[in-house]
C-alpha cells in the first residue's frame, strides 16, 4: 500500500462574477400626462413668472410648465423642446 | 434679445401671447410678427384662464405654399 503523499490541491481560482450591484431605482417621477399642454414662460419679472406658473400648475394634467426669463434662455428652450404655447414678455432688458 | 427678437425666433406654427407692461407701438408690432394675443399688465388671471385654451387651438398647420396649392 502506497502512502503516496496527497498533492494539495491547488486553492481554486476565485473567480469573482459579475454579480450586477444593485442600484437603487431612480425616485419615479411624477406621473405625466403625455398630453400636457407645454407652456413656456419668458418674462424677466419672477414674481409674474411665479403667478403663472402657479395658475398653471393648478393643473398638472393639463399643463407642463417651463419657465425662462431672458430672450436668449427661451430660443434654448425653443429649440430644446418646441412648447404649444408661448407667453412672452416683450419688456425685457436687451 | 428683448421679446420682439424673440418673437421673430419663434415658429409661427406655435401660438405666442404677448403678456406685457406698456410699450410704444409694440403691442401692434408683435401682433404683425404672428402673436395671438396681447395681455397689459398688469393682468387678471381671468383673462389668462379664458385666452389659454382658446390660443392653444390656435396652433397652426405649417403654411402652405402658394405653389403647391394650386393658388
Amino acid at each position: 500500500m502506497r502512502h503516496g503523499k496527497q498533492e494539495p490541491r491547488p486553492a481554486p481560482e476565485l473567480v469573482l462574477a459579475a454579480v450586477p450591484v444593485p442600484v437603487p431605482a431612480p425616485a419615479p417621477a411624477p406621473p405625466r400626462n403625455p398630453d400636457a399642454k407645454k407652456i413656456l414662460i419668458v418674462d424677466d419679472d419672477p414674481e409674474v413668472v411665479e403667478v403663472l406658473r402657479r395658475f398653471f400648475e393648478k393643473t398638472p394634467q393639463h399643463y407642463e410648465v417651463q419657465t425662462v426669463t431672458s430672450g436668449e434662455d427661451a430660443i434654448a428652450a425653443l429649440l430644446l423642446a418646441p412648447p404649444d404655447l408661448v407667453l412672452l414678455d416683450l419688456n425685457m432688458p436687451a | 434679445m428683448n421679446g420682439l427678437e424673440v418673437l421673430k425666433h419663434i415658429d409661427r406654427t406655435i401660438p405666442v401671447m404677448i403678456v406685457s407692461g406698456n410699450v410704444d407701438g409694440t403691442p401692434a408690432e408683435a401682433l404683425k410678427f404672428g402673436a395671438f394675443a396681447y395681455l397689459p399688465k398688469p393682468f387678471d388671471l381671468m383673462y389668462v384662464e379664458q385666452l389659454v385654451p382658446l390660443a392653444l387651438t390656435q396652433r397652426r398647420a405649417p403654411k402652405v405654399r402658394a405653389a403647391e396649392s394650386g393658388v
